[in-house]
């Protein structure tokens, strides 16, 4: 579903990613794993469009990202680290913006977003303006919004920042349960545990280049003595001490 | 070091960020808005040249009965007037700035999770402000300072003595609009909706029952009425005001006056020593405590349901450009820095309108009725490159960190551009066309020239529109959420300068069309004239078909390479 071949990205002379393969199935889980400025977001980025590869290609559903935009990202969504929505309207009318620029049919619309809505426990401040709300309420809307046009592929970059145990909780089931009904997501995150408890594969990048493919388990294989995904993690991006 | 010093080392430190950041800015860009403000400060001084050296050579006039030095009367009168106007002018942008600053700036939140003495913090955001405000003071007042030098064959030390007064003469309004947004930003929460609107209602008919008198007034006279000049502008010139404190040091410093010189600087500097302990009291007193009150300010359910009719009024657009429209409109509508200037505004518009009783009928000379009549036009044209250079140029670069959302839209981006040149150029037209009309009727103009100046106008709303949101899309500033900061930028400035250039062209074709066809219409020619304004006609749409593409094109360009 997602397929990124030798995929470069520049930022004048710092190397953000470095000739990236990868491929990601239907209905996969995958975790997206590496240090700071390792180049997740720089790659999802350029998965959603937002970034455009200085070399090198990336489709979903097998649509190139930079030649057939429009057709890839029917097919997309992402969940931004930070959820910068605007801050002037209430959420509902937000769901309908995004409604009106992913052209839903108005037919039955106030039922699917009080529905999604509802799965992100949003409903009691639908109404209210955006920026009253917490960070864990935008990040939630955010999901809502992602949500609304039933994408294919989700790319989701650090969801859980600001989110509270419970909210975690939630998004990591309906997360899985959405994968079990064929939906993708790539996920990049810190929280290791929570990748070794939902992640199907998980790829480690550092400094632009990736270091690591496989399941949890083929991962914790690489290294002489296998521990926890955070040992493991630790030490295969440990820097060279010099 | 202390905290007034750190904050003021930092901000110092952004400036030179900021500055260095101009480097980096297209060349094209730089030389055009460089050329334009210089262009721009010649011509402001042109104009106070002309007039200071005809008031300077008008010698002794017969007021009532009595023989009177005009030019000694008027000069320190025209310069107080003008001194006056531009401590008006800063103590309102003082105060959306000072507003801005307290209660919209990421620094603030930091700053006041710190120790430092909110009276500190007073004298940081003081000099923030009046830095601000004092150089576009110093851009407006400068032609008029070197002019009066020059006309009054003034020693050298008038441009020290003007620089030290200066200081103390921008530190007041900033002062008093530091204490406007304190005031209004502790007051607004607290009171209730209807209190609010029940204050504006009070001051609106206030101000009709203090102008009335004077609207019935006919100001525009073919001949100079002296008596009525030297009363009028007396009013402006109180000895109470910082401005006449202000243009006393220089009509003393032209005449090497030291002692008034002196006893006006002192009076300037006390009053701003004591602008700046005032503000100090009252953000001890107030910011706090409004800050806390626009933090927990209730969320707005009721407003939501209100504007529910919206969506439902552009039934008629395509869903993507419905919602986009209708975020635009809530956005603005919702954001007070946004919707309180243009309020203000529209507050000087309906002001322009009721001043307007000299028709072109009124008087007899045809040089007259020209003027009035391409006057009448540049007021129109200039308030639409007014609104599309504040409130149209900055709406691309407003989705700044949003614009993650639109960008996985499966739209194509050049969609957003034509969204906001159409919805724009239709609130422009509104505005200004009914302006033109408003204005038409109440000057009495002739149909032919209502018309052409009509169609200049609503013509002249596609090409500043287009060259607002092309602009905009071409130099976007995606860091700033201040609407004001962004339009402030060089690409701002660049948008304004190439609006007033389109703007004059037009008004210059208009007027050339119309005199043309007057004489023409005197000498029996009535195809000539018809001639006239079809040239006029074709000029204006051409122009505007240039400032429409070209723009638009630039901005299309840019906005779907840019990366987010």
């Amino acid at each position: 579903m997602i397929r990124i071949e030798a995929l470069t990205k520049r930022f004048g002379e710092k190397l953000a990613v470095d000739r990236l393969d990868l491929e990601v199935r239907a209905g996969e889980f995958f975790c997206f794993l590496g240090p700071n400025g390792a180049g997740k977001t720089t790659t999802i980025k350029v998965l959603t469009g937002l970034l455009r590869p200085t070399s090198g290609q990336v489709t979903v559903g097998g649509h190139d990202v930079v030649r057939k935009p429009e057709a890839a990202k029917r097919l997309l969504g992402y969940v931004p680290d930070m959820p910068f929505l605007y801050d002037r309207l209430t959420g509902r009318e937000l769901l309908q913006l995004v409604a009106g620029l992913y052209g839903l049919p108005s037919d039955g619309l106030a039922e699917r977003l009080d529905a999604v809505l509802a799965t992100f426990e949003l409903g009691g401040v639908a109404n209210q303006l955006v920026g009253d709300l917490s960070h864990g309420m935008r990040q939630k809307l955010s999901f809502a919004a992602t949500f609304l046009h039933e994408p294919q592929v989700v790319v989701v970059d650090e969801p859980w920042v600001g989110l509270d145990p419970r909210s975690i909780h939630r998004v990591k089931r309906f997360l899985k349960e959405r994968t079990r009904a064929g939906l993708t997501v790539f996920m990049s995150t810190h929280t290791l545990s929570i990748a070794e408890e939902v992640a199907d594969r998980i790829g480690i990048i550092h400094q632009g280049r990736l270091l690591a493919l496989g399941s949890v388990d083929e991962i914790k294989g690489l290294v002489e003595h296998p521990g926890s995904l955070e040992e493991v993690f630790l030490e295969l991006t440990q820097e060279d001490a010099a | 070091m202390s905290p007034l010093r750190a904050i003021l080392v930092a901000e110092l430190r952004k400036l030179g960020h900021a500055a260095a950041g101009v480097r980096r800015e297209s060349r094209l860009k730089i030389v055009v808005v460089a050329t334009g403000m210089v262009l721009l400060w010649l011509v402001m001084f042109a104009l106070a040249w002309g007039s200071l050296r005809a008031i300077d050579r008008f010698g002794v006039g017969m007021v009532g009965d009595a023989a009177v030095s005009i030019s000694e009367v008027m000069m320190p009168r025209v310069l107080g007037i003008a001194a006056a106007v531009l401590q008006v002018m800063l103590v309102l942008s003082c105060a959306l700035l000072a507003f801005q600053s307290y209660f919209r700036s990421a620094e603030m939140r930091l700053l006041l999770g710190t120790p430092v003495p909110l009276r500190a913090l007073s004298l940081a955001k003081l000099a923030e402000v009046a830095f601000f405000g004092a150089w576009a003071a110093a851009y407006l007042g400068s032609p008029m300072l070197l002019a009066y030098g020059l006309v009054r064959h003034a020693p050298w030390t008038l441009y020290p003595i003007a620089a030290a007064a200066f200081l103390p003469f921008v530190v007041i309004p900033a002062a008093l609009g530091c204490m406007l947004a304190l005031g209004a930003a502790h007051l607004a929460p607290r009171l209730r909706r209807g209190w609010l609107v029940a204050l504006a209602g009070v001051l609106v008919v206030g101000a009709i029952v203090l102008l009335r008198p004077r609207l019935g007034e006919t100001r525009f006279r073919e001949t100079v009425d002296l008596g009525r000049l030297v009363e009028l502008s007396g009013r402006a010139h109180s000895p109470y005001l910082p401005s006449t404190w202000f243009a006393e040091t220089l009509v003393a410093a032209a005449r090497c006056e030291g002692a008034a010189v002196g006893f006006n600087l002192v009076m300037l500097a006390a009053n701003a020593a004591f602008a700046g302990w005032l503000l100090g009291g009252v953000t001890d007193a107030t910011l706090l405590g409004a800050w806390s009150a626009l933090a927990s300010a209730p969320g707005s359910r009721r407003r939501a349901r209100k504007h529910a009719w919206l969506p439902r009024l552009l039934g008629g657009l395509a869903p993507p450009y419905r919602w986009l429209v209708v975020k635009d409109v809530l956005q603005f509508a919702r954001d007070p820095a946004q919707w309180s200037q243009a309020a203000i505004l529209f507050g000087v518009l309906a002001l322009y309108v009721a001043n307007m009783r000299t028709s072109p009928r009124a008087v007899s000379a045809i040089m007259w009725q020209g003027w009035i009549t391409l006057l009448n036009t540049m007021a129109s044209l200039l308030v639409a490159a007014t609104l599309t250079t504040r409130f149209v140029f900055p709406l691309i670069s407003l989705e700044g960190r949003r614009f993650w959302l639109l960008s996985l839209a499966p739209l194509p981006r050049r969609s957003l551009i034509w969204q906001k040149l159409w919805l724009s150029t239709a609130a422009t037209a509104a505005v200004t066309g009914g302006l033109a009309l408003l204005s038409g009727w109440r000057l009495g103009l002739p149909p032919v020239s209502l018309a052409v100046s009509l169609l200049t106008v609503l013509a002249a709303s596609l090409g500043l529109s287009a060259l607002a949101v092309g602009l905009g899309a071409t130099y976007p500033n995606f860091r700033e959420e201040n609407p004001g900061r962004i339009v402030s930028g060089l690409g701002g400035t660049l948008c304004f300068m190439l609006s007033l250039a389109y703007v004059s062209l037009a008004a210059a074709a208009q007027t050339v069309a119309l005199r043309w066809s007057e004489v023409a219409r005197r000498w029996g020619l009535d195809w000539s004239a018809a001639a006239g304004i079809a040239a006029c006609v074709a000029v204006v749409l051409l122009l505007t078909a240039l400032a429409t593409w070209l723009p638009l094109r630039a901005g299309i360009r840019n906005l779907e390479r840019v990366e987010v």
